[in-house]
C-alpha cells in the first residue's frame, strides 16, 4: 500500500472523503452481484411468483456464506500483505546493512 | 505493491492523490475477483447450510494463496513485456535519427 502510506499529510483528508465514496460504491456494486450470484444456482423454477421454501432457504445461506467467505479472504489477504511489508522491510535492512 | 505487484521506485510525475486513489481501486477490484473466483471454485452451490464447510474453508485459503501467487507471476510477466517494449521504441527512435542525419 505503498501510494497510500506516502500521502502527503494535506492530501490525506480528501484521499478519506475518496475512499468513503467508494466504499459506499463497492457495497452496493457487491449488493447487486451477490443478488445475482445467489439467484442463479437457487431460483430454478417459476411455477409461481413466491420464492418456495428451499429457494428462500438457499439465498439466504447463499448471501451469509459469501459475505463469511469475503472475512476469510479478507483475513488471508492481510496476512499476506504483512509477509510482504516484513519481507520489504528485511530486504531493505539487509541492503542498509550490507 | 504497485500493479505489477513488484516494488515501486517513488514517482516523480503523478499526483500523489491520484496514485492513492488508483492504488486503493485496484486493490478492491483485486479483493472483489479473488473473492468471486474462490467462491465460485470452492463453495458448493446447493448452500444447503448458512456457513461455510470445513473443506470449503481450507479451499478458500489455498485459493488466495494461489490467486496472489498467480497475479505476482503475471505481473513479472508483464513487466519485462513492458521494458521490451521500451526498448524497442528506444531502438526505432534511434534508428530514424541515425536516417534523418
Amino acid at each position: 500500500m505503498e501510494a497510500v502510506q506516502n500521502l502527503p499529510p494535506h492530501q490525506q483528508a480528501e484521499f478519506m472523503v475518496k475512499l468513503e465514496q467508494m466504499q459506499m460504491k463497492d457495497s452496493l456494486v457487491m449488493y447487486t452481484n451477490l443478488v445475482h450470484r445467489c439467484f442463479a444456482p437457487c431460483v430454478t423454477s417459476f411455477r409461481s411468483k413466491v420464492l418456495e421454501k428451499t429457494e428462500q432457504s438457499c439465498v439466504e445461506n447463499c448471501a451469509s456464506r459469501y459475505i463469511k467467505l469475503t472475512q476469510r479472504v479478507g483475513l488471508r489477504f492481510a496476512e499476506h500483505q504483512a509477509m510482504l511489508q516484513k519481507r520489504a522491510e528485511q530486504a531493505a535492512s539487509a541492503g542498509t546493512q550490507a | 505493491m504497485n500493479f505489477f505487484g513488484q516494488k515501486e521506485e517513488k514517482p516523480a510525475g503523478p499526483d500523489p492523490l491520484f496514485a492513492a486513489t488508483t492504488e486503493m481501486e485496484m486493490y478492491t477490484f483485486l479483493f472483489n475477483r479473488m473473492s468471486q473466483t474462490c467462491f465460485e471454485k470452492c463453495l458448493n452451490r446447493k448452500h444447503k447450510e448458512g456457513d461455510l464447510a470445513l473443506g470449503e474453508m481450507s479451499c478458500t485459503d489455498r485459493c488466495v494463496a494461489k490467486f496472489l501467487e498467480a497475479q505476482e507471476k503475471v505481473g513479472v510477466i508483464l513487466q519485462k513485456a513492458n521494458e521490451q517494449q521500451v526498448a524497442q521504441q528506444a531502438n526505432m527512435q534511434n534508428m530514424q535519427q541515425s536516417f534523418n542525419r
